[in-house]
C-alpha cells in the first residue's frame, strides 16, 4: 500500500460572491522512500492539495475526495489523536519563509524539543541533547548556541536548516517541503536542496518537493506531477517529463528554462557611454546604543563602484541580498542619494544636480521595479498611471497623454480598452507591462531595471524579458539589469557585472562569466544554479565566506604591471574582462 | 497626436466588462455589514431631527411655558414629559442632539484639518520633523484628555467655541496617526519612488498619490473623532463647565436628572438613552466604514 | 535591557517635567483668583497680604521652583477649601475610597475581559463572539456616567436591590465597582480579541498544527504569550480611563474619592489641591507609561535580546 494516497481531491474556498475551486479532482501516491516533486505556478493548487493531506487548511475551506490515507489512516475521519500522529510523526512539513515560520517569542531550542516531547516521552534534558544532534546532523556548527537563540537572531537559511532539523525530530515517514528554497539566496537555496536530498536518503524518508522551479525538481526528485489551475496536466519519472513532455503547458515550462544567449546589435566603442557610474559609493551611519548614548559606526552598504552601461547595450548587475546591487542602481537614478563618486548620464555628472535641473534628465533615465503589487498607484486608473510621465513634464493636452498612454498600453501587449481598470484588476505579468510602458513612455536613453521578472510565476517571465529584449531593440535602450538570478541574466545581457559585500568582484562579457569566471564567489554563483535537466544533477561543494575570501585570485606584478598589494583590488586580466585579485611580486 | 482608426471602437464596444473601483469593493464590505448600516440609518435621522428641530418641536426649547405642569412625567402632549423649570422635556432632547452632533462634527472637522497636514509631514519627511511631532504626541499620551480638558474647561470657562477647540485639540491626534502610519506605508511603495524618478516633486507626490490613498484612514479618523467629541462634551457638560445653561445639552440634562430619578425617572432616563444611542451609532458607524474602507485595520 | 530601561526613565521625567511646567502655568492663568472682589470682599491690604503669606505675588517661575522644591518634600501646601489641613492629609484620606473602588474594578474587570476576548476569538461567529463585541462597543463608547446612571436607575431605583451612593459598607461598592470594571472589560475583551485573531493568522501557528502539537498547547503556550506582546501597550490607555472615570463615578455615586475631590476643586478654584491632583494623576501615568514600556521590551526577545542578522 502506497504511504500517501490521494484520489480525486476537491478543495474550494467561499469567498465574496461565491466559490473558488483551488482543486479540481487531483489523485496521486507517494510510496516509501519515493521523492515526488509537484510542480505548478501560484494558484495551481500544489500547496493546497499538500496542506489537505495533513489537514492543514482554514476552516474556510471545503474539501472532499474518494480517499486522502497517509501512512494507513483516513485523513478526514482522523480523530483527534491520529492528527497529533499525522502531523509530525507520519509527514512532516517545511515551509517557504523560514523567517515567519518560527514563534518569535521562543528560542529555537524551546521549539524543537516541545515538537519532540508531543510524540516521543523523552524528558527535557534527553529531548535538548537530540535536539542538538539535530541541528548538527542538518550542518550547523554551533548547534549549542543555535538552541538558545530566537529566531530574528539567526539568518534565513540558519533557520531553514533549523525547520529540516525540527521537521526529522520525529523521524517522519515523508517529508513535505513547500517551496523550501523559494526565499533564499540561490547560493543558499543550492546548500539547502543538496541538505534536503542528504537527509532524505539518511532517514529513508519519502519527499514531496512542492515548486515553482522546474530546476528545483531537476535537482531533487524521481517523479514528477505538473499541475496548472487545479488540475493535474501530466505526471511521470522525472526524466520522461524533461526529455518528453506531453501536455502543451509542461513544454511552455521547460522552454522558459531554456535560454540562448542571443546579444544586442553592435555598439559604438567610441561613442560617449550612456550610463557611468565613477567610484559611486553608499555609506550609512549605524546606531549603537550603549547606556544613554549612542555610538556611531559606519556600514559601508556599496564601496566605490566603477560600472559603464555602453549605448544600446544591457549590462546585468548581479549579487545576492546585502551585496548592494540594489543601492547602486537607486543611487544611479538619484532615488537615493550617494555618499560619494559621479554619476554620468549621457556624459553628464547628474551626481550634484539639484531637483530642478535634475527633472530635465529624469526624462532620460526610468527605471523599473520588482514588485509589481506596489509599483501602481492603486486609486489611479491604468491610462492615468502610464499618462503620469507625460503629466509631471507637462507634455501635451491631457487628450493626447491619454492617447499616448492607450498606444503604449498596446505596445506593452496588453489591449487598449485596459485603460479605464484599476492596477487590482491585472496579474502580475500585466501589472509589469504597465510598469513598463510608464518607464518608457518619456522615450528615455537608459533604463535601470531592478529584478522585474523575480516576483513572477516562470512563463510569464519569459515573456517579461522577452518583452524587454524587444523593446531594447526598438528603442536603442541602454540597460542595467539588476538581478540575483545568474540564468535570467544570461538570455538577456551583454555584459554581466558580479557584486558581492558591497564590492564588484567581476566584471566580463556575459559569455567570459559563463564560460571562464575568474573569482571564486562568481564560480560559486555559477555552481549554484539548479541543474535545467535531471541528468546533470550533481553533488557541489560549498564555500563560506572566509574560505571565498582565502581563494581571491592572485597575480604577480608581472603579470598586471601593477604594485603589490595585500587588498585586493580589480585587474584587468582579458579584453573587458576584470575581476578582484591580489597583487603579489 | 490621434488615430482615428481605433477611436470609434472605445465607446461602442460592448460593456462586457464591469468597472470596479477600489471604492467598489469598500462598499461591497460596508453593506455587508448590518450593523453598520442600522447605525448609519439611526444616525441618519438623528441629523435630520437636529437639522429640522423647528419643525418636529413644538415650542422654543429654553421657553419656560408649562411651569404649572413642572416635573410632569411623559404624555401624549409631552412626549418626554416637562423638566423641573417648566420646558418641554423632548423639544430639549431633540434640540440637544443639535448641540451634540454639532459640536461633534466641527471637532472632528478641526481634528482632521490639524491631523492631515502634521500626520502627512510627521510620515513623508520622518526623521527630525517626525521625531518632533511624535514627542508632542507623547506628551497628549501621557495626559489624560478628560482631565485635561477640565482644566481648560474651568480656565477658559467652557461654552460652544471653547468645547469644539478642546475636543480638537485632543482630537488630532488620532487622526495624525492614522495619516502618518498611511503616509509612511505608501511612501516606501514603488509607484511613489517611480514618481521620484520621474522627476515629480515633493508637493506633486502628496497630493497625487499619497493623500487620495489617505483617503480611507482620513474618513475613518473623521467619523470616529466625532463620538470622542460628543463623549468629551457631555462629560464636561454633565460637570458643568462644558457649554453653559440654559442651552440644553444632554450631559446637563444628565446631571440634573440625578437629583430627580428616584421619582421623576424621565428626567434621568431619555438624556441618558439619547446620548448613549447617538454616541453607539456614530461608533458603529465609523467602525463599519474602517471595516469597509481598510480591512487590515480590522478590530484595532 | 538596563540601558533601554535608562533611557525610557530619562525620556519620561522629561515629559513629566515638561506637563508638569504646563499644568503650573496653565493653573495660574486662570482669570481671577480665589480672593477676587466678587468671591471675597476684603480690603485692597488684606488681600496684599494674603497674597504675601500665599506666595501668589512673586513672578511665576519663581513660584514654580518653590512648589516644586516642596512637592519633593511631599509639601502640596494648603487646600483652599479645608485650610484646617494640608492636601497631604486630604489626599491620604481620599486615597483610599478611589483606590478600593477602581482597584477592585480593574481586579475584577481586566480578567474578565481577557477571558471574554480570548473566548471570543476561539469561537468566532459564535454567541460569545458577539457578546464580547457588544460589550466591548458598549463599554468603550458610552461615557461612564452614563452606564453609571443605568446601573443606578435598574438596580437601584427600579429593582431596588442596592443602594444608590455613599461610601462604606461594602454593599455600596457593587455598583460602582461594576461601573469602574466595565472600562477594563471593554478594554481587554476588545484589544484580547484582535490580538489572539492576528497571532491565529500568522504562518508560525500553521508550523505548529503541522509540527503536531495538540490546539490547546498552541493556544495556551504559543498564541497567548504572542498576544500578550501587543496587550501590554492597552494597558496605558485602560488606565487613564479607569482613572478618569473615577471622576464621574464617584460624582454619580457620592464617593469622596480623589476624583469628588478633583470635580470640587475645579469648581472652588482650589489651586493647591487642583494642582497636587494633577501632578499625582500625571506621575501615575508616567509610571504607568514606563513600566508598560518595560513590560513590553521584557516579553518582546526582540527588545530584550537585541541583535539579529
Amino acid at each position: 500500500m502506497p504511504l500517501v494516497e490521494i484520489e480525486d481531491l476537491k478543495v474550494s474556498f467561499s469567498q465574496y460572491g461565491g466559490q473558488v475551486d483551488a482543486v479540481r479532482g487531483v489523485s496521486f501516491t507517494v510510496n516509501e522512500g519515493e521523492s515526488l516533486g509537484i510542480v505548478g505556478e501560484s494558484g495551481s493548487g500544489k500547496s493546497v492539495s499538500c496542506s489537505a493531506l495533513l489537514r492543514l487548511l482554514p476552516a474556510t475551506a471545503r474539501i472532499s475526495a474518494k480517499a486522502i490515507r497517509l501512512d494507513g489512516i483516513d485523513v478526514l475521519k482522523a480523530n483527534k489523536d491520529d492528527l497529533v500522529r499525522l502531523r509530525g510523526r507520519a509527514a512532516a512539513m517545511i515551509f517557504q519563509d523560514p523567517m515567519t515560520a518560527f514563534d518569535p517569542v521562543f528560542t529555537i531550542g524551546h521549539q524543537i524539543v516541545e515538537t519532540i516531547q508531543a510524540h516521543r516521552p523523552l524528558n527535557k534534558r534527553d529531548a535538548l541533547a537530540e535536539a542538538e544532534q539535530l541541528l548538527l546532523r542538518v550542518e550547523i556548527k554551533n548547534a549549542r548556541d543555535v538552541l538558545g537563540y530566537y529566531p530574528h537572531q539567526l539568518s534565513g537559511g540558519m533557520l531553514q536548516r533549523a525547520m529540516i532539523a525540527m521537521a526529522l525530530s520525529c523521524r517522519p515517514k515523508v517529508l513535505i517541503a513547500d517551496e523550501p528554497t523559494t526565499a533564499l539566496d540561490v547560493t543558499i537555496q543550492a546548500q539547502i536542496l543538496q541538505l534536503i536530498k542528504k537527509v532524505q536518503a539518511e532517514f529513508g524518508m519519502a519527499l514531496i518537493m512542492i515548486t515553482h522551479d522546474l530546476g528545483v525538481i531537476a535537482e531533487t526528485v524521481d517523479r514528477v506531477l505538473v499541475m496548472y489551475g487545479g488540475e493535474v496536466m501530466e505526471q511521470g519519472p522525472v526524466q520522461q517529463i524533461f526529455d518528453a513532455p506531453q501536455h502543451d503547458y509542461t513544454k511552455a515550462l521547460l522552454a522558459s528554462l531554456k535560454t540562448g544567449f542571443d546579444p544586442s546589435a553592435d555598439e559604438d566603442r567610441t561613442a560617449t557611454p550612456a550610463l557611468e557610474l565613477r567610484g559611486l559609493s553608499k555609506t550609512y551611519r549605524v546606531g549603537r546604543r550603549a547606556g544613554l548614548f549612542t555610538n556611531h559606526s559606519e556600514f559601508h552598504a556599496v564601496r566605490p563602484v566603477d560600472l559603464v552601461v555602453p549605448r544600446n547595450r544591457i549590462v546585468g548587475l548581479v549579487g545576492e541580498s546585502g551585496s548592494g546591487k540594489t543601492t547602486t542602481g537607486m543611487m544611479a537614478m538619484r532615488l537615493t542619494e550617494p555618499s560619494g563618486g559621479q554619476i554620468l548620464v549621457n556624459g553628464t555628472d547628474i551626481s550634484t544636480m539639484g531637483p530642478a535641473e535634475l527633472k530635465s534628465f529624469r526624462r532620460s533615465m526610468q527605471i523599473v521595479f520588482q514588485d509589481s503589487y506596489s509599483a501602481l498607484d492603486p486609486m489611479m486608473t491604468l491610462s492615468q498611471i502610464i499618462a503620469e510621465p507625460l503629466h509631471i513634464h507637462g507634455i501635451g493636452t491631457a487628450r493626447e497623454q491619454t492617447e499616448i498612454a492607450l498606444d503604449w498600453l498596446e505596445r506593452v501587449g496588453l489591449p487598449r480598452n485596459f485603460g479605464g481598470r484599476y492596477a487590482h484588476e491585472l496579474s502580475g505579468g500585466q501589472r509589469q507591462r504597465v510598469a513598463i510602458a510608464r518607464a518608457l513612455i518619456l522615450g528615455p536613453t537608459v533604463l535601470v531595471a531592478d529584478e522585474p521578472t523575480s516576483a513572477l510565476d516562470v512563463t510569464v517571465k519569459a515573456q517579461i524579458i522577452g518583452l524587454l529584449k524587444q523593446l531594447q531593440a526598438e528603442m536603442g535602450l541602454s540597460m542595467l539589469f539588476i538581478s540575483h538570478d545568474l540564468s535570467t541574466v544570461k538570455s538577456l545581457t551583454d555584459t554581466v557585472v558580479v557584486m558581492y559585500r558591497g564590492r564588484v568582484v567581476e566584471q566580463a562579457p556575459t559569455e567570459a562569466i559563463f564560460s571562464d569566471p575568474q573569482h571564486p564567489y562568481t564560480r560559486a554563483l555559477l555552481d549554484a544554479i539548479p541543474a535545467d535537466n535531471p541528468a546533470k544533477r550533481r553533488a557541489r561543494t560549498f564555500l563560506s565566506a572566509d574560505e571565498l575570501a582565502a581563494a581571491t585570485p592572485r597575480y604577480t606584478t608581472i603579470q598586471t604591471g601593477l604594485a603589490p598589494n595585500a587588498t585586493p583590488q580589480l585587474i584587468t586580466i582579458a579584453p573587458d574582462h576584470r575581476v578582484e585579485a591580489i597583487v603579489t611580486t | 497626436m490621434t488615430t482615428p482608426d481605433i477611436a470609434p471602437v472605445a465607446p461602442t464596444a460592448p460593456q462586457a466588462y464591469r468597472q470596479r473601483s477600489p471604492m467598489w469593493f469598500a462598499w461591497q464590505r460596508f453593506s455587508g455589514n448590518k450593523a453598520a448600516i442600522a447605525a448609519g440609518v439611526v444616525l441618519a435621522i438623528l441629523i435630520l431631527m437636529a437639522i429640522f428641530a423647528p419643525l418636529i418641536t413644538p415650542v422654543p426649547p429654553e421657553a419656560q411655558l408649562f411651569l404649572t405642569e413642572s416635573l410632569a412625567f411623559p404624555s401624549s402632549q409631552h412626549w418626554f414629559g416637562i423638566d423641573s423649570l417648566g420646558r418641554d422635556f423632548y423639544t430639549r432632547i431633540v434640540y440637544g442632539a443639535r448641540i451634540s452632533l454639532s459640536i461633534g462634527f466641527a471637532a472632528a472637522l478641526f481634528s482632521v484639518l490639524i491631523g492631515i497636514p502634521l500626520g502627512a509631514l510627521a510620515g513623508y519627511y520622518g526623521g527630525k520633523v517626525d521625531w518632533i511631532i511624535m514627542r508632542i504626541i507623547e506628551l497628549f499620551s501621557v495626559v489624560p484628555p478628560l482631565l485635561a480638558a477640565m482644566l481648560l474647561g474651568a480656565v477658559t470657562r467652557g461654552g460652544y467655541f471653547t468645547i469644539i477647540l478642546i475636543a480638537a485639540l485632543f482630537g488630532w491626534v488620532q487622526v495624525c496617526l492614522l495619516v502618518r502610519a498611511q503616509v509612511k506605508a505608501f511612501r516606501e511603495k514603488e509607484f511613489v519612488r517611480a514618481a521620484h524618478a520621474l522627476g515629480a516633486s515633493p508637493w506633486y507626490v502628496i497630493r497625487r498619490h499619497l493623500i487620495p490613498n489617505s483617503i480611507s484612514p482620513i474618513i475613518v479618523g473623521f467619523v470616529l473623532a466625532i463620538p470622542l467629541a460628543m463623549m468629551l462634551e457631555a462629560s464636561l457638560s454633565f460637570l458643568g463647565i462644558g457649554v453653559p445653561p440654559p442651552t440644553p445639552t444632554w450631559g446637563q440634562m444628565i446631571n440634573e436628572g440625578i437629583d430627580f430619578m428616584f421619582f421623576y425617572w424621565h428626567l434621568a432616563v431619555f438624556p441618558t438613552a439619547a446620548l448613549a444611542i447617538t454616541v453607539l451609532a456614530t461608533t458603529l458607524f465609523g467602525d463599519g466604514l474602517r471595516d469597509a474602507l481598510d480591512p487590515t485595520l480590522k478590530g484595532r | 535591557m538596563l540601558s533601554f530601561i535608562l533611557r525610557r526613565l530619562v525620556s519620561v521625567a522629561a515629559t513629566f517635567i515638561i506637563v508638569s511646567l504646563i499644568i503650573f502655568f496653565m493653573m495660574h492663568s486662570i482669570p481671577g483668583g480665589p480672593f477676587d472682589a466678587n468671591d471675597m470682599p476684603v480690603s485692597e491690604a488684606v488681600r496684599a497680604k494674603l497674597m504675601a503669606n500665599l506666595g501668589l505675588d512673586q513672578p511665576l517661575y519663581v513660584q514654580y521652583f518653590r512648589y516644586m522644591w516642596g512637592v519633593l518634600h511631599f509639601d502640596f501646601g494648603v487646600p483652599y477649601q479645608s485650610p484646617g489641613e494640608t492636601v497631604t492629609q486630604l489626599l491620604s484620606r481620599a486615597w483610599v475610597p478611589s483606590l478600593v473602588l477602581g482597584g477592585l474594578g480593574v481586579l475584577i474587570g481586566a480578567p474578565l475581559g481577557i477571558l471574554l476576548g480570548m473566548a471570543a476569538a476561539l469561537n468566532r461567529n459564535s454567541w460569545i463572539d458577539y457578546l464580547a463585541s457588544t460589550l466591548a462597543t458598549l463599554g468603550l463608547t458610552i461615557p461612564v456616567f452614563v452606564t453609571s446612571m443605568l446601573l443606578i436607575l435598574v438596580f437601584a431605583v427600579w429593582l431596588n436591590w442596592l443602594p444608590a451612593s455613599g461610601w462604606g459598607k461594602p454593599e455600596r461598592w457593587i455598583l460602582p465597582i461594576t461601573a469602574y470594571a466595565l472600562i477594563p472589560l471593554a478594554t481587554y475583551a476588545r484589544y484580547t480579541r484582535s490580538a489572539m485573531l492576528d497571532t491565529l493568522n500568522r504562518p508560525f501557528v500553521t508550523v505548529l498544527r503541522a509540527k503536531g502539537l495538540t490546539e490547546r498547547r498552541i493556544v495556551f503556550q504559543h498564541v497567548l504569550r504572542n498576544s500578550a506582546i501587543p496587550l501590554v501597550t492597552v494597558f496605558l490607555p485602560m488606565f487613564i480611563g479607569t482613572a478618569t472615570g473615577s471622576i464621574f463615578v464617584e460624582a454619580m455615586f457620592r464617593v469622596p474619592g480623589l476624583g469628588a475631590y478633583f470635580v470640587s476643586s475645579i469648581e472652588t478654584r482650589d489651586y493647591p489641591l487642583e494642582m497636587a491632583l494633577m501632578l499625582m494623576i500625571t506621575f501615575m501615568y508616567c509610571i504607568a507609561y514606563l513600566l508598560s514600556d518595560i513590560v513590553y521590551a521584557l516579553i518582546n526577545p526582540r527588545i530584550r535580546v537585541g541583535g539579529g542578522q
